[in-house]
């Protein structure tokens, strides 16, 4: 599939085909602390003792309860998976996980212990902060939230949402995949393109209003789309299905040990 | 009473995958797709990226009709045939991708096994390069995901950069070092 890209405004040439591009983060929104809340299983709790799975099942909770119950797994197995990338403070997840790049600022000495050469005063480079997005932290300075020549920073400046009684902005991340970014940037098409995608969270403590401005500030400024989801699903789909049963087997490499847990030793414990 | 206890078990827990989660798997695609499926101008291309969204190919080609571009790419691995068939979704996991016009891997091996497991699971025609549907021919092919080596070079030449190399040479003074860089998980 040969990718085409244009940094044509939605509107302007209609009548060129364009590309859509779906990912998982097309962009950061930056919520207040309240609203930004993801009601999202940590794996901590998945780690302590499952609910009695008979029970679980016998009881139709999965279709009442606001967001999905842990998803059940054989006893031993997530005891070794879970645990350990917890302990180690590594992400989980692909390179375009939405969550892969959590909006969770750690306070410089909070290292994870599997960082064993992380540069000690890295922190005092940037902006004193480290972002938490795999395999080592990340020393993020506040020079590298905006890179040159992004086309909407370029345009637009910081883009703060115009309307200040709203308390978000719509600003470029670092995070997401950069593969992905690279190839769409890189590419010479002149044709329009739009990106689809979540907002990387749940939307129902958004109200219309808010919902129906990052819409228009996302589609008019930077060629973004949004398809908002409930929290079950977004929870559901990412921090269950995804990371919970199409995790294992399309991570052969690095849960080998949990696919034998999980999935051999469901065929040999018989 | 042992093997009958833990044969409960395997049944219930099958239950348990086949069920739980995947109904919000579903429903997030869903609702990416129609926004696609709504902003779609004939014409367009769309360009469907990795295993959150297996199923939106298919969705929207159900929508769009058999003449819509559709891409797939798979930034993460793609397992064996015999890992694959333990999804309890397997099927619709694989029609979901195969509802585009090409799909794309980051190796060989995963185009190999993707195409075996469509053989081995779907029972549908797989020649070299492709899967032959009842309509239609899906494009496999192996693109690895490139970098970009002009940001990539800036990047080296930031003080962060410098840093680190400075403390990796430290460390590791004397031996060689191969330094790549990955996600774990």
């Amino acid at each position: 599939v040969q990718f085409r890209t244009k940094e044509s405004r939605p509107g302007s040439s209609r009548s060129l085909s364009k590309q859509i591009t779906t990912i998982s983060e097309p962009s950061t929104i930056q919520l207040p602390p309240a609203r930004n809340e993801i009601p999202k299983t940590s794996y901590d709790s998945v780690a302590t003792p499952m609910p009695n799975l008979l029970e679980s099942l016998g009881h139709s909770t999965l279709v009442s309860s606001p967001t999905p119950p842990l998803t059940p797994t054989l006893p031993g197995g997530e005891e070794l998976f879970f645990r350990i990338p917890n302990s180690h403070g590594l992400a989980l997840g692909s390179p375009s996980d939405p969550s892969s790049a959590p909006r969770r600022v750690m306070s410089r000495g909070v290292r994870p212990k599997a960082t064993p050469f992380l540069p000690v005063d890295m922190g005092s480079a940037g902006s004193g902060k480290l972002m938490d997005n795999g395999y080592f932290d990340i020393p993020v300075s506040s020079a590298t939230t905006e890179r040159p020549g992004w086309r909407r920073s370029s345009a637009s400046g910081a883009s703060t949402c115009s309307m200040e009684q709203e308390n978000w902005t719509i600003e470029k991340t670092d995070f997401g995949n950069g593969g992905l970014k690279n190839a769409v940037e890189a590419s010479t098409d002149p044709s329009e393109k739009v990106y689809v995608g979540t907002l990387g969270h749940g939307t129902d403590d958004l109200d219309e209003s808010t919902k129906v401005a990052i819409e228009g500030h996302l589609r008019e400024d930077d060629n973004c789309l949004i398809a908002f989801t409930s929290n079950a699903d977004f929870d559901g789909h990412y921090n269950h299905y995804c990371k919970e049963v199409c995790f294992a087997p399309f991570k052969p490499y690095t849960t080998v040990t949990d696919i034998e847990l999980r999935y051999c030793g469901l065929f040999f414990t018989i | 009473l042992t093997s009958t206890s833990s044969g409960a078990s395997l049944i219930f827990d099958n239950r348990a995958f086949l069920d739980h989660s995947w109904k919000y798997f579903e429903a997030l695609n869903k609702s990416i797709a129609d926004v696609i499926i709504k902003d779609y101008k004939k014409g367009d291309t769309v360009w469907v990226n990795d295993y959150h969204l297996l199923l939106v190919p298919k969705m929207v080609r159900d929508a769009l009709g058999p003449d819509a571009r559709i891409g797939f790419f798979l930034h993460v691995g793609f397992p064996s045939s015999e890992i694959f068939r333990c999804l309890a979704h397997r099927e619709k996991l694989l029609y979901g991708i195969l509802g585009a016009t090409m799909v794309g891997f980051q190796t060989e091996e995963y185009v190999r096994h993707f195409l075996q497991t469509c053989s081995r699971l779907l029972n549908v025609e797989v020649q070299n390069g492709g899967v032959l549907l009842d309509s239609r021919l899906v494009n496999v092919v192996n693109l690895p995901i490139g970098i970009e080596p002009i940001q990539l070079d800036e990047k080296r030449k930031e003080r962060e950069v410098a840093e680190w190399t400075e403390q990796l040479q430290l460390r590791y003074a004397g031996k060689k070092l191969l330094v790549a860089r990955d996600k774990v998980g």
